[in-house]
């Protein structure tokens, strides 16, 4: 992939969700805005990792895309997301990539190690559809449409 | 010891400067012996008409018979002289001058005395034999001179000088006429001529013999001493005398044999006189030196004999000095008033104090001045505020100056300047160097005076308080038996005085078990004088109960004891107030002694231990006398020192509490403890009482409590987060279910009821899961013996259907052991961890499960291992955690394996995973304490 064309690329989003379920809701909200997008999807930490620095499973072949965005569960099987959020933020290739933490935990020692570790967002899940879906929504907005970032 | 050393020089001295009496007196000795026999020759000589004995050569004069008699008379005085025999030499020098002075006479007068004729030889005529003029002359001078002592300086001195040189220069002359034989002084010739030869040689030697004995004579004196000028005197005399003499004898020897002419002789005379006058002056000269060379040396030798002497003066007086200075200050820096009288009572010396104390007295100074009459002044009263006082001193002062009485002391009063009263004591005592002399000392003895005054009334303040405080006096005359009480003694004894106290009855009061130590003292004072003080238990003569304190002690004489005397008094309150204090103390002292917290006491300055109580010594296991060696700061870790001293400073004497420090014991545990203290003073030290709280229990007690909670806490986020997923999904999902069924989507409702039963089947679960998790520390079953094999085989039935799920093959080992347990967690143990091994064996195409124990030392440790995914060691560590998973892909809940971690550890036991990685199977390993100790 080259640099010229990325303009041209839709954004792409990577899901780190372990929760079947919760990545389907994901997947649909952002469907819905309307915002062109890709979206992948990993299971834990160590494959979200793989994706990003191209390796394992993603490591030969066709080797996905540099996120736009990065929405990150806490709570992985194998590795944990604070654990990919520091593997990110302390890696000068990918530190730029903007990850926000979507979680059901509020617990306060995770919002602090998080925002040490320099997550770009926070978020809990509401219980409710409606919320849920307008969380998801002004994410994709804010992040795919509104937001501007430096290219790497 | 001063005069010493100037003996030698002195003596040196003065032996120096004295003629030396010898020869003169022998030279008239040997001249007056040979003139008492010329006498009696020459009388031999006109007796037998010998002419040779007369005349000496024939033709020349005679010696007259009387001339004889008086050379005679001048020898024998001559020799009484030269031996200190005044009178007889007066005696024959009167006689020899009175025969001269005849003679003269009757020249003068020309008539005939008849002095010739004294002597009855006289054969011829009466004029021929009569004596010549010139022997008259000089026989009266040296008669004269004779009569006077020449030993003694006089009046005469001078008289018998003249006479003896008179009549020497006769005699001379009358030699040399002999010698010249008249030729040279024709015109004398008849006058010279007319003494015979041997009279004018006895009158000259006479008169060197003269000369010589006038030691007194200042002429003599001159020639005799033994200075530069007698020296020079002695050599240049003989030859002025001699030499002339001889000079001209030789010319006219000369000129009488024609050798030479008249003018040639007398240029001869006079260089002879001058060569010979000139040696004499140089002979003198060079003893004039000589004696200037011993001078000389005996002006050095004095020069520095006089600088050390010099020298040995100051220093004496330089110690006098000093002497003089030390002693004038001890008596001016004494407080008494000194003064040294004489005899005569005048003031001789004062010190510094009396001359002050004289400035005080309020009737003007007396007696300060220095030779001033003390005694008058006393007498009079001048200076004295009480005549009687004056007068009674001046009488004292008075009998020790006749020594009458060694001391006399008096004190008396007197008003100071200020009004003030003062008291002083007067001293007289003899001064033992000087008789009659005194020394009066006087000094104030207000304090003394007034303590005196002072103990006078008390005195009697006693006896007035001695009843109110119940304390009396008791005195045992052993003699007669007779014992007397105060009146307090009485009314302690509660009985009415009576002149004899019941001596027989007075043991009786004191309580039976004290009367034998009443018994024994009183022995031991009559016995060998032994002092008593004994408290005692006392009934009184109504029956009340009293303590008394008995004191007495023993008036001996002679060895033996007379008499017994002492006191006695009622101490009844103080016994019970010492009894209740005692009583309070001891209950104070529990508080600290029996105090269960640790207390001590530390001095404030160098936080020396000064007192721990018994808790201390069990908690920190130093004995109390080890502790008591101990400071402070030894108790604490190093670190904590200086913090701990700068603590001590800052806190001083107050309060402090909650102070959190650190404390070792002497077996190295580490305390943690809170400490109060407060300043306190403690035997008289500043010091801080301690109280010592060890926390150490408290405070682990308290971080378990804290890591629980922690535990607790995330364990219920993380309940909530995995109960909260499945919720989300099950509301979210029956929402688009609504949608779906709206838009008559079929294929989506099955998809979404999928997701909603999926999540609702996870949620049953794991509340189960949750259950079965909270039972595990809750619920307990009674313990059972059984085995590992029964154990392990139920599990594998209970897990059948898993194990044939995945076609694993499990093998039991055939090691078994014994166990005592909770049978429900430990089936629950098993299983759960079969389970799990048959839920991750992924691919494994031959699945394999090993299930046994082996024994690590005595140990039994068991395991359950597989063939099956493995585990990455970097996450082995969190495969026991509550909801972890380390694969999505299976239906775990993340709860199993905590369990298990849950019920070994219930069971006091480890359990680890090993695994050689992803794909590689992997073991669980666990060991079971409590179930073997109480199998055993």
């Amino acid at each position: 992939m080259s640099r010229t064309d990325r303009a041209d690329q839709k954004p792409t989003v990577l899901l780190v969700e372990d929760d079947p379920a919760h990545a389907e809701i994901v997947r649909r909200n952002f469907t819905s805005i309307g915002i062109p997008h890709r979206m992948d999807h990993v299971w834990d930490g160590e494959a979200a990792l793989d994706y990003l620095m191209h390796r394992g499973s993603f490591g030969n072949g066709d080797s996905p895309p540099r996120p736009d965005l990065v929405l990150l569960d806490l709570r992985l099987p194998r590795l944990g997301g604070l654990g990919v959020l520091a593997a990110i933020k302390s890696d000068k290739r990918l530190e730029s990539i903007p990850v926000v933490a979507l979680t059901t935990s509020k617990a306060f020692d995770d919002l602090e190690q998080a925002y040490r570790l320099g997550v770009n967002s926070y978020l809990v899940k509401p219980l409710e559809r409606n919320a849920f879906e307008a969380l998801l929504t002004s994410l994709g907005y804010y992040w795919l449409q509104w937001n501007e970032q430096p290219h790497p | 010891m001063a005069a010493t050393p100037s003996r030698p020089w002195a003596e040196r001295f003065v032996g120096r400067a004295t003629t030396t009496p010898d020869f003169p007196h022998r030279f008239a000795t040997v001249i007056g012996i040979a003139l008492v026999l010329l006498g009696p020759i020459v009388a031999i000589g006109w007796i037998f008409d010998v002419g040779m004995l007369k005349s000496v050569l024939a033709g020349r004069p005679t010696m007259k018979p009387d001339t004889a008699l008086c050379l005679t008379l001048l020898g024998g005085a001559l020799f009484a002289q030269a031996h200190d025999a005044m009178r007889a030499s007066r005696t024959c020098a009167g006689a020899a001058a009175a025969i001269g002075l005849a003679h003269l006479i009757e020249f003068v007068a020309g008539t005939d005395l008849g002095v010739s004729r004294l002597l009855p030889i006289h054969p011829a005529s009466a004029s021929s034999l009569r004596m010549s003029v010139i022997s008259a002359t000089a026989i009266t001078a040296l008669g004269i001179a004779l009569c006077i002592d020449g030993a003694r300086r006089s009046r005469f001195t001078v008289l018998r000088d003249a006479c003896t040189i008179v009549a020497g220069l006769l005699a001379i002359g009358c030699v040399i006429g002999h010698l010249y034989e008249f030729n040279a002084l024709p015109s004398l010739g008849p006058v010279v001529g007319a003494v015979a030869i041997h009279s004018a040689a006895g009158l000259g030697l006479a008169s060197f013999a003269v000369l010589a004995l006038a030691t007194a004579s200042p002429l003599v004196h001159i020639v005799m001493a033994k200075r530069a000028g007698g020296r020079f005197v002695r050599a240049l005399l003989p030859v002025a005398l001699l030499l002339p003499f001889l000079a001209g004898w030789l010319r006219m020897l000369g000129e009488e044999a024609d050798l030479f002419s008249n003018e040639i002789g007398i240029v001869a005379m006079v260089l002879m006189s001058f060569f010979g006058f000139a040696a004499a002056t140089l002979l003198g000269a060079a003893r004039l030196n000589a004696a200037d060379d011993d001078l000389i040396d005996a002006n050095r030798t004095l020069e520095s004999t006089i600088a050390t002497r010099t020298a040995e003066l100051w220093a004496v007086v330089d110690q006098l000095e000093t002497q003089s200075v030390f002693t004038r200050g001890v008596l001016d820096s004494l407080s008494a008033g000194l003064a040294v009288l004489d005899a005569n009572g005048n003031v001789v010396e004062v010190n510094a104090e009396w001359r002050r104390f004289s400035r005080g007295s309020a009737t003007g100074p007396a007696g300060a001045v220095i030779g001033s009459s003390y005694l008058d002044a006393c007498a009079h009263g001048i200076g004295w505020d009480r005549e009687d006082d004056a007068r009674f001193v001046h009488a004292g002062i008075g009998s020790v100056m006749r020594r009458e009485c060694a001391l006399f002391t008096f004190d008396y009063a007197r008003k100071a300047v200020d009004d003030t009263r003062q008291w002083f004591q007067v001293r007289v005592s003899p001064l033992a160097a000087k008789a009659g002399w005194v020394v009066i000392a006087n000094h104030e003895i207000s304090a003394q005076k007034s303590l005196e005054l002072e103990l006078e009334q008390s005195e009697a303040l006693l006896r007035d308080t001695g009843n109110m405080a119940l304390v009396g006096g008791w005195e045992l005359d052993l003699a007669t038996l007779e014992m007397r009480w105060t009146e307090a003694v009485y009314r302690i004894h509660e009985i009415e005085p009576v002149d004899h106290p019941p001596l027989e009855r007075a043991i009786e009061f004191y309580g039976p078990e004290a009367r034998p130590l009443v018994s024994a003292a009183v022995q031991a004072g009559i016995e060998r004088g032994e002092p008593w003080d004994l408290e005692l238990p006392f009934v009184t003569a109504t029956g009340r109960a009293l303590w008394v304190r008995s004191r007495g002690e023993a008036v001996r004489e002679n060895g033996l004891t007379v008499r017994l005397h002492g006191t006695f008094q009622d101490i009844t309150d103080r016994r019970r107030a010492e009894e209740a204090l005692r009583d309070r103390e001891a209950s104070y002292r529990l508080m600290f002694e029996d105090n269960p917290h640790p207390m001590l006491v530390y001095d404030r300055v160098n936080l020396q231990i000064l007192a721990v109580n018994t808790a201390t010594v069990r908690r920190y296991g130093w004995s109390q006398a080890e502790l008591l060696a101990m400071s402070v700061p030894q108790l604490h870790p190093p670190a904590e020192r200086n913090p701990l001293l700068d603590r001590v400073r800052d806190l001083g004497g107050g309060f402090a509490t909650g102070l959190l420090w650190h404390h070792v014991t002497r077996h190295g545990e580490n305390l943690e403890v809170e400490v109060s203290s407060n300043g306190v003073t403690f035997e008289g030290r500043p010091a801080r009482l301690v109280l010592v709280h060890d926390v150490t229990e408290r405070n682990r007690i308290d971080r378990e409590l804290r890591a629980k909670n922690a535990e607790l806490e995330r364990f219920t986020y993380t309940v909530s987060h995995d109960l909260k997923s499945p919720l989300v999904t099950v509301r979210t999902f029956a929402e688009y279910l609504q949608d779906d069924i709206a838009t008559g989507d079929s294929d989506k409702v099955a998809t979404d009821l999928s997701y909603i039963s999926h999540a609702a089947e996870r949620m049953a679960l794991l509340l189960d899961e949750l259950l079965q998790l909270s039972r595990v520390g809750n619920t307990r079953n009674a313990p059972v013996l059984t085995s590992f094999h029964e154990i392990a085989r139920e599990a594998l039935d209970m897990t059948a259907g898993t194990l044939s799920r995945c076609g694993a093959e499990v093998e039991l080992d055939p090691i078994d052991v014994t166990m005592h347990g909770d049978r429900t967690r430990l089936l629950e143990l098993w299983q759960n961890l079969i389970d799990n091994a048959a839920k991750f064996m992924g691919d494994q195409p031959a699945p394999r499960i090993h299930v046994g124990v082996a024994f690590v030392g005595a140990e039994p440790e068991f395991f359950v291992c597989d063939n099956g995914i493995g585990i990455d060691p970097r996450h082995a560590d969190r495969v026991f955690g509550l909801f972890e998973k380390l694969d999505t892909s299976s239906g775990g809940t993340g709860v199993g394996l905590a369990l298990v971690r849950r019920i070994v550890e219930l069971h006091g036991g480890t359990i680890r995973v090993e695994s050689d990685g992803v794909g590689r199977g992997s073991c669980f390993r666990f060991t079971l304490p409590e179930t073997r100790r109480s199998a055993a």
